[in-house]
């Protein structure tokens, strides 16, 4: 008899755990819960916690990640105000906004990337046709639109992505931007014969700078001489004259000595082996030469 | 009797095997509550949740109780390890720069201009036939069709790739508000780049604006990610390569060498600056000096000689006449032999018979 009290009990509360099994669910944090009723919506539940619902398929949980989601649109190429092609990439974070609306609208998660991946494509070719080219890259950063264009394309595509399908989309980022094909090739071309004319610039101002740093030096080493040429040249001066002074003062106390001393010495030095001398018998070497003889004569040597 | 040892038996058993069950129940529900036991490591920091409500979002590192599942959650999260996120979009890995140091050292010393052929390879690679360091660009080419790059402010093309090290400061946000963070962040990086880069000229890019980059990038990202409440922080933004494309990589190593090349003529023609002033200084000097002893020995020559004319005259003075007439004598006797031919003539000028000749022989 105990026996089939207990037995009972515990049957029972096996039965109850079941029951609670089956009709209880939690939501965490991360997710919203759309509960349906043969696929009518009977409660949305969006704080986290412990909630019931009645067992048995009756009501069914529908999970829905209510954290930001990341998609990127596909590669696109696109046509700009000034007819220049260009190739972009966006990122797109996302979250749920109006869980009732989207379950209406795309019932699954796997659904909503391709419909705004289309969306935001076709919003950002349309407002990327009102901007030029300098409004994507210029070294003035002050002229690129990027931001603007992030904004642009968010809020467009904002309003249509809430209206219709309950989705927010908190932030897009243009996160690629490329030339086609053919495009990149000129771009390369260019760079190449660019970097061609720099390397080129930089040899021949080489050269010439070169050159001009040796003029430069021969200049200077002349302009160096020169100098102490002209230097040498007074220095010499002052030696001349110098001596020009010493020899004025010493040979002024005499003139006549110097006179006599310097014409022998003018006489050593002009007569040599190739000379004739012509003598009067009247000169003082010769006179004795002469019976008449000591005429006093002051005649010198004749050539 | 027999009956009834079989009933005792049969009941013995039951409750033998009713010991049993309840046993291994007993160890069950100790072994189930035991699994709320966890650890948490130094780096981590743990949110617990109960019934999906965050009851707890910063458990700290130890021992700690939870109640099993399906009550009790808890997601631990490494808050103090730094992750490093490399951003490849934009360049292979590792680009030309480091397999081709070699070539480009071979350029260096033998400076070749680079021939237009290098501007084909890039199509050749596209097609197939990627090297080892390319593989995750061809990856790249082959999930998008863009050759992985980025295009700067002043319309050219470059490959950079970039080391982002970041760790998660805000376990809630980062479990609960995102859902992919990591890619989240790649994404978001990838984006400050290209508005990075869309905005300065190449040149620069690949010289001297390396750390205006990576601060950029951190700044913007951090900016966007704190927006999207990521939970996640931007610690450091490493360039790893900045490099013009591989195509034309031979004509940016152009402009290097004839940079170096500039440099050397200007060394070369520096040197030879040096060398020739050098040269007039030395010669410079020895004029100066040569003008010197000129001068120094104009003087003490006239000196010299004025003061042997002054002791001549000394001389002399003690006795005028016979002086004068010896140092005429003197002054015959010592040139006089040297001359050719002497003639001696008398008054009237006939040539007399002494013809001293004889003495010039």
């Amino acid at each position: 008899m105990k026996n089939m009290i207990i037995a009972a009990a515990v049957a029972a509360a096996v039965l109850l755990c079941g029951i609670v099994w089956l009709s209880a669910y939690t939501v965490s944090a991360k997710e919203t819960v759309i509960v349906t009723q043969f696929g009518k919506i009977v409660q949305t539940r969006q704080e986290p916690g412990l909630y019931w619902k009645l067992p048995g398929g009756i009501h069914k949980v529908n999970r829905f990640d209510n954290r930001l989601s990341l998609f990127e649109t596909q590669v696109i190429q696109l046509l700009l105000a000034d007819k220049n092609p260009l190739i972009m990439r966006c990122y797109v974070a996302w979250r749920i906004a109006d869980p009732t609306v989207f379950f209406q609208s795309l019932g699954r998660m796997d659904n909503a990337t391709s419909k705004l991946n289309d969306m935001i494509v076709s919003d950002l070719g349309g407002i990327l046709a009102e901007y030029r080219i300098d409004n994507i890259i210029n070294t003035d950063a002050g002229q690129i639109k990027l931001k603007e264009i992030e904004d642009r394309l968010s809020s467009a595509a904002n309003r249509r992505a809430k209206s219709k399908y309950g989705i927010e989309l908190v932030q897009i980022g243009i996160r690629r931007i490329a030339y086609p094909d053919l495009v990149a090739d000129a771009v390369y071309n260019r760079m190449a014969s660019e970097r061609t004319k720099e390397a080129a610039k930089l040899r021949a101002e080489g050269e010439q700078e070169a050159a001009k740093i040796e003029s430069d030096a021969d200049r200077q080493a002349s302009e160096i001489l020169a100098a102490a040429q002209s230097q040498a040249e007074i220095t010499k001066g002052t030696g001349d004259s110098e001596a020009m002074r010493i020899y004025a003062e010493g040979y002024g106390t005499d003139p006549e000595f110097f006179d006599f001393m310097k014409s022998l010495e003018a006489y050593e030095r002009v007569l040599g082996n190739k000379s004739t001398l012509v003598l009067s018998t009247d000169s003082d070497l010769f006179k004795y030469l002469n019976p008449g003889g000591d005429r006093k004569s002051n005649q010198g040597p004749r050539e | 009797m027999i009956r009834e040892e079989i009933i005792k038996t049969t009941k013995d058993s039951f409750t033998r095997l009713g010991m049993l069950v309840r046993l291994a129940l007993v160890l069950l529900a100790v072994g189930y509550l035991c699994s709320g036991f966890y650890t948490l490591e130094q780096n981590m920091v743990g949110v617990l949740q109960r019934f999906g409500k965050v009851v707890d979002a910063g458990v700290e590192p130890g021992i700690h109780y939870a109640l099993p599942w399906p009550v009790s959650r808890v997601d631990k999260i490494a808050v103090k390890k730094m992750k490093i996120l490399e951003i490849t979009d934009f360049g292979a890995v590792p680009p030309a720069g480091e397999s081709r140091s070699a070539d480009s050292d071979a350029d260096a010393s033998v400076p070749t201009r680079p021939r237009r052929r290098a501007l084909q390879s890039r199509r050749q690679r596209g097609r197939g036939g990627a090297s080892a360091p390319t593989n995750r660009a061809s990856a790249y080419k082959e999930l998008t069709g863009l050759d992985p790059y980025s295009i700067t402010g002043d319309n050219n093309i470059v490959n950079i790739s970039l080391a982002i090290k970041y760790n998660v400061t805000d376990p809630v946000s980062y479990l609960l508000k995102v859902r992919e963070a990591d890619a989240l962040l790649q994404s978001v990086a990838a984006a400050v780049t290209v508005h990075a880069l869309a905005a300065l000229p190449v040149d620069e890019i690949l010289t001297i604006r390396k750390d205006f980059i990576a601060g950029e990038i951190q700044r913007h990202a951090q900016d966007r990610l704190d927006l999207l409440g990521a939970g996640m922080t931007i610690s450091f933004v490493e360039l790893r390569y900045v490099n013009p494309p591989e195509n034309v990589q031979p004509y940016f190593n152009d402009v290097i060498n004839a940079k170096v090349e500039k440099i050397r003529l200007l060394d070369v023609a520096e040197s030879y600056r040096n060398q020739k002033v050098l040269e007039a200084e030395s010669k410079a000097y020895a004029v100066r000096q040569e003008a010197e002893s000129y001068r120094h020995e104009r003087i003490h020559r006239a000196r010299g000689e004025v003061e042997r004319f002054l002791a001549q005259r000394e001389e002399y003075a003690k006795g005028m006449r016979v002086n004068r007439k010896r140092i005429y004598l003197d002054f015959a006797r010592l040139v006089f032999p040297k001359l050719k031919r002497i003639v001696v003539i008398d008054n009237e000028g006939r040539e007399t018979p002494l013809n001293v000749r004889v003495m010039a022989e």
